[in-house]
């Protein structure tokens, strides 16, 4: 492959349940390497995504590559190089461990002797070692988890998608398996993909984050620029139109959004940028209501685009 | 053992094609219904015939007595159209059912896996499974028949149609049930509900058809029984009639009397053909969820 080609493209899918807009105009780019946080409350949009990227699931709209390949046609060769687990428990209840996974690994085409191998290798390595002779009906909730990770891995996929992989787990489960998916993540030529509402789980596993809700992309970026470049911001807000403001902002090469009723001005690394901001508000003659920096977790970042959105959504039906 | 201790390793290997998905499939399945006690009761229970004509003696068979010979072979093809339903439900009840009950689609087709394969998996798997029972102790039979009598081979060579048209009327049950089966275990949410369908076709197709027959007095209805099509397949084809249990009387044309067999064989033949259809169709619609 092509250097820092993105692993996963699309361009402005969407994917309709008939009056549902399960995902909507979503365009992003994941170069490889690393582990990406695909985060965003229920119903976002998440699930589907994955399941267009996987080409389960045609798009209803725009175009899609996932290992350079297009995921309209080539969907079987995709998942022959990608790990998927799944949100859901989904289990042969009466036959144990190692069997369920090294079936799983022959319907990959690995054989027999291969496929049984690797399902001990991968159960000892996400901690199922001891029970690996156990049936899965007989399973914790969070040893079910596991499972599903090992049989993602059984085939030593390039990309791994997990979906939701921490549910149901108590906090030392949780810490362990995310422990587990850095330890993945050490492997270079791996790309990890992790769907999750957990904040504080993305942000310690993960290094970029694609932030969706009600199917529509939020925000896309790295971790630390999102959370650190929003450290550097302003907020203000004034009385009057905001816009004008921002396109004044934006004139003077200033980049800046609206988010709710306030202005977000992203600074960056630039001390001078407070007063070319004062300069330019009092040439606008716009009067300053709240001028301060904005709290920098990712929790906030995430409320606060989600509360934004929201609020653009009841305007719109508003209209 | 600790986690970081191990580390994650890599594999790398050959991975085969989809033929040996196929297989690999068929294979899970069959050893899958052979873990259960009931398959194995059912298909010991199938294979006492085999068991009594070892013991039997049929040294003594004379040359006249050879259809009677063949009717040990026979005899036992006939048992099978009872309880061969009841193994078809029991294996294939299960095959779609559970999977989409345990959700194991996503498992199955987020991996390079096409539905037709998957398809053609369990339909082999439950191929395989029904012929273990069926076409394999009729051979066994048919061998241990040759082995054990003092007749010429030639004899069995002018007889080995038997064998062949019961094979045949197999191929024809287990295609049946099968169709059946798969297409309720992909409409059902509990395998036992798949089984307990088969067994309502199976037994309101027999009473309405019959009760239309008595009531019209018009043969013709008999024809939407599926074990009085069997039956009258059977007779014609393999000159068995099973009420009796005894070889049919030819001159009277099978069981059916009026009724052709050949019409039987259309009757079956066709709803095989339509369910397997709507079990295609069926699956390869259904939601990976
Ligand atoms: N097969 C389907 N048929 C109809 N609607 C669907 C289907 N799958 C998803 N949806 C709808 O699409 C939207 C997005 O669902 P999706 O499962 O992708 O969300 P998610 O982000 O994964 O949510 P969660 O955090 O709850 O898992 C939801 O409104 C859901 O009801
Ligand atoms: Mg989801």
């Amino acid at each position: 492959m092509v250097e820092n080609a993105p692993v996963i493209e699309t361009f402005r899918i969407s994917k309709n349940y008939g009056l549902v807009e399960a995902v909507k105009d979503l365009t992003v780019s994941i170069p490889q390497g690393g582990t990406v946080g695909l985060l965003g409350p229920n119903g976002a949009g998440k699930s589907t995504t994955i399941k267009l990227l996987l080409g389960l699931v045609n798009p209803s709209l725009g175009e899609g590559k996932v290992l350079g390949m297009d995921i309209r046609t080539k969907g079987l060769e995709i998942r022959d190089r990608v790990g998927y687990m799944p949100e859901h428990d989904c289990f042969i209840g009466d036959i144990d461990a190692v069997k369920y996974v090294m079936h799983l690994g022959r319907m990959n085409g690995m054989s027999v002797a291969d496929a049984l191998r690797r399902a001990h290798e991968v159960l000892y390595y996400v901690g199922l070692g001891e029970s690996r002779y156990r049936k899965i009906e007989t399973f914790s909730l969070g040893m079910k988890q596991r499972v599903k990770l090992a049989q993602a891995l059984v085939h030593d996929p390039e990309l791994l998608i997990l979906d939701e992989p921490t549910t149901g787990m108590d906090p030392d489960g949780r810490i362990d398996m995310l422990e587990l998916i850095k330890d993945i993540a050490k492997c270079e030529d791996k790309t990890l993909v992790m769907c999750s509402h957990i904040l504080a789980d993305v942000e310690r596993v993960c290094d970029r984050v694609v932030i969706m809700n009600r199917g529509k992309l939020v925000r896309t970026g790295s971790l630390k620029e999102l959370v650190e470049g929003k450290k550097e911001a302003i907020i203000l807000r004034v009385k009057g139109d905001s816009n004008l403001l921002i396109d004044k902002f934006e004139r003077e090469g200033i980049s800046a959004e609206l988010r709710d009723d306030a202005i977000l001005v992203f600074a960056g690394n630039n001390p001078s940028i407070k007063k070319k901001v004062m300069e330019i508000m009092a040439e606008a003659k716009m009067q300053l209501r709240y001028f301060g920096k904005p709290t920098a977790s990712l929790e906030d970042l995430f409320l606060s685009t989600i509360s934004y959105e929201e609020e653009a959504e009841r305007e719109k039906a508003s209209i | 053992m600790s986690i970081e201790s191990l580390g994650y390793k890599e594999w790398e290997g050959q991975k085969h094609g989809r033929f040996y998905k196929v297989l690999s499939l068929v294979d899970y399945e069959v050893r899958h219904a052979w873990s259960s006690i009931w398959v194995k009761i059912l298909i010991i229970i199938a294979w006492l015939p085999v068991l009594i004509i070892f013991l039997v003696p049929v040294t003594e068979i004379s040359e006249e007595g050879v259809d009677r010979a063949f009717y040990n072979l026979v005899s036992f093809t006939t048992s099978i159209t009872i309880w061969l339903p009841i193994m078809a439900g029991l294996i294939g009840g299960g095959l779609i059912a559970n999977d989409k009950n345990n959700k194991m689609f996503s498992m199955y087709f987020s991996r390079p896996l096409r539905r037709e394969d998957y398809i053609a998996g369990k339909v082999g798997g439950f191929a395989v499974l029904m012929s273990i029972p069926t076409i394999v102790p009729a051979l066994i039979i048919y061998i241990v028949l040759i082995g054990k009598s003092d007749l010429s081979l030639l004899v069995f060579i002018k007889k080995s149609w038997l064998l062949g048209a019961a094979w045949l009327y197999f191929i024809l049950l287990i295609a049946l049930f099968g169709s059946l089966v798969l297409f309720l275990s992909s409409v059902v949410t509990d395998s036992k509900y798949a089984v307990v369908g088969l067994f309502t076709i199976v037994i309101l197709s027999d009473l309405i058809a019959n009760l239309l027959w008595l009531a019209s007095d018009n043969e013709i209805y008999r024809l939407g029984s599926l074990t009085f099509n069997l039956e009258n397949i059977l007779a014609e084809f393999l000159g068995i009639d099973q009420s009796t249990l005894q070889l049919a009387d030819q001159q009277n044309g099978g069981v059916g009397g009026l009724v052709s067999a050949w019409k039987s064989l259309v009757v079956i033949v066709g709803i095989t053909s339509f369910m397997s259809v709507l079990t295609l169709l069926r699956l390869l619609s259904l939601e990976e969820e």
